[in-house]
């Protein structure tokens, strides 16, 4: 629908842009607003007030009262011609003023005889709409309550402006927290293998869920071949988060790395690791303790061998083909980067068809549910329900555990699941 | 001074500090965790050279890693600053949590805070 030109500023692109940016058209009714449209009606002893914003083809009402109708045309409404001018717009006798006697409001059943109406201006200078005062009798309006008018139209923009920024700090923050949560993810992808290895006879899968998706976890895992015929698989856990963290994760996955090229011995690779993180401990200032398991898996017989070092990690579980009940791997030694007496041992296990091993880290044992912990019980229970649906069954179930409402996991938690076929 | 250390479950974390001579006694009821960790660790307060800290766990409902960590942390200090770290481990959780990280390798554990020389 057209609009008269006359009833439209120079600047309206940039106006109607304003009035999308306050972002109020065709909101629900609001008690801020309607306490003034009515405090107005009452002031000036009239029965209608309103609140209106001035759209491109429309006038809506944002308040109204003593009105049923929630917009008008733009094309008859006064407030059009209002918002034209910086001080308030007054017609004290419609029928008999030259600008609105032909106007469809005031020579129609509408009956419109009085009309005051006051620009909302914004702080950048834009009149999105007016406060505006009718009556069906003529009026006068004297100059102290048109400034009356002026002052409650500008606590209306105070309202919408505060409106405003309050939804700007909003998305404000939520942009920092995507941003936050981005950074995150790219770093946490960094310290975790792109792909698993494939090793034929077996399948691996694994998953990670940091505690808080907007800063980096301490968990990690790692899975790759040595060499042809070796696998290293390799959980952890460092101690504190976000890229301090980050940091520890990246020294302990890299030296553990390294060091499986050079030795076929995971305890060899954890006192490497333990001499590591202590190197240079007090240079840095930074706490470096870290827990971790790290496996080498051969082939070996119609199965596989896996040879396992622990510094101070949760134990391996292991359920065997045909067995009610995971056990525990024996392996044990003290956290790395606490001191340079640790001793670590390998234990070696004999794997074979049907066989499930499960490396996890404490946020998975010891997320909530009702009163107590999930415990290794939980997780060897996941393992006998999903032994026949392989590692990526055994995944998708321990991760659903924590996605259990009723379940609450207040830490980061890894598994990396290993199944021989 | 206590805290609610998991809300959720109502279990309230609190440090009881007894200092006798050199020897101080820091036992924590509740839970250790993240959230209680360091007030466990800042409970232990200012020690004498030739001291000895008894950091004892057996009214611990729960202690995970951070709870390990603070362990670690007092160790090293004790050993920078001259006073000997003792841990009553109790049973049950906190006991294996300490076991698989090999703390008894490094921290004298006893069963009782009576046991120390």
């Amino acid at each position: 629908m057209a609009v008269d030109a006359a009833l439209v500023g120079e600047d309206e692109a940039e106006r109607l842009a304003a009035v999308r940016r306050y972002d109020v058209l065709d909101t629900p009714p609001d008690g801020a607003f309607d306490r003034v449209t009515a405090l107005a009606a009452r002031h000036f002893g009239v029965p209608i007030s309103i609140v209106s914003i001035v759209d491109s083809d429309r006038i809506w009402f944002k308040s109204r009262h003593g009105v049923d109708v929630e917009e008008i045309g733009r094309d008859p409404g006064l407030c059009a011609s209002a918002i034209l001018h910086e001080r308030p717009w007054i017609v004290e006798d419609a029928a008999a003023d030259p600008r609105t006697l032909a106007n469809p409001l005031v020579a129609g059943e509408f009956g419109l005889r009085f009309y005051a109406g006051a620009p909302l201006k914004t702080q950048d200078g834009f009149n999105l709409g007016t406060l505006c005062v009718i009556d069906r009798e003529p009026r006068e309006l004297s100059p102290d309550d048109a400034r009356t008018l002026e002052d409650l139209a500008a606590i209306v923009v105070d309202e919408l402006e505060l409106r405003l920024s309050a939804r700007t700090a909003v998305a404000r923050e939520h942009e920092l927290r995507d941003a936050a949560e981005r950074t995150a993810r790219v770093l946490q992808e960094s310290l975790l293998p792109a792909e698993l290895p494939v090793v034929p006879g077996a399948d691996l899968a694994a998953f990670y869920r940091p505690a808080d998706r907007g800063v980096v976890g301490g968990d990690f895992y790692d899975a790759f071949a040595v060499e042809p015929g070796r696998w290293a698989l390799v959980i952890g856990d460092v101690s504190g988060k976000g890229t301090r963290a980050a940091a520890v994760t990246a020294l302990a996955r890299h030296t553990i790395r390294t060091a499986s090229l050079e030795t076929g011995d995971p305890a060899d690779v954890l006192r490497v690791l333990n001499r590591a993180m202590l190197l240079g401990r007090d240079e840095a200032e930074l706490e470096r303790f870290c827990t971790a398991h790290v496996g080498f898996l051969e082939p070996s017989g119609s199965g596989f061998v896996l040879r396992s070092a622990s510094a101070g990690h949760p134990a391996a579980l292991v359920l065997r083909r045909g067995a009610a009940g995971a056990e525990p791997s024996a392996a044990s030694g003290p956290p790395v980067g606490w001191h340079a007496d640790a001793r670590f041992t390998a234990v070696a296990q004999e794997l074979s068809s049907g066989d499930v091993v499960a490396l996890h880290t404490d946020g998975l044992s010891e997320a909530r549910r009702g009163g107590g912990l999930l415990g290794e019980d939980a997780i060897g229970a996941v393992l006998e329900r999903m032994r026949d649906a392989g590692a990526e069954g055994v995944v998708a179930e321990l991760s659903a555990l924590l996605a259990d409402p009723g379940v609450s996991v207040r830490d980061d938690a890894a598994a990396l699941v290993l199944a021989v076929r | 001074m206590s805290v609610p250390a998991d809300p959720q479950h109502g279990v309230p974390f609190g440090v009881d500090v007894r200092r006798d001579g050199p020897v101080t006694t820091v036992t924590p009821e509740g839970e250790v965790d993240l959230a209680t960790a360091a007030e466990l660790e800042a409970a232990v307060g200012e020690m004498p050279s030739g001291g000895r800290c008894v950091v004892d766990l057996r009214r611990l409902a729960f202690m995970d890693s951070a709870g390990l960590r603070a362990i670690m942390r007092l160790d090293l200090r004790g050993r920078e600053e001259g006073w000997a770290l003792v841990v009553v481990p109790g049973d049950g959780m906190v006991r294996r949590l300490l076991e698989v990280s090999r703390v008894g390798d490094r921290v004298t554990v006893v069963d009782a805070p009576e046991d120390v020389e």
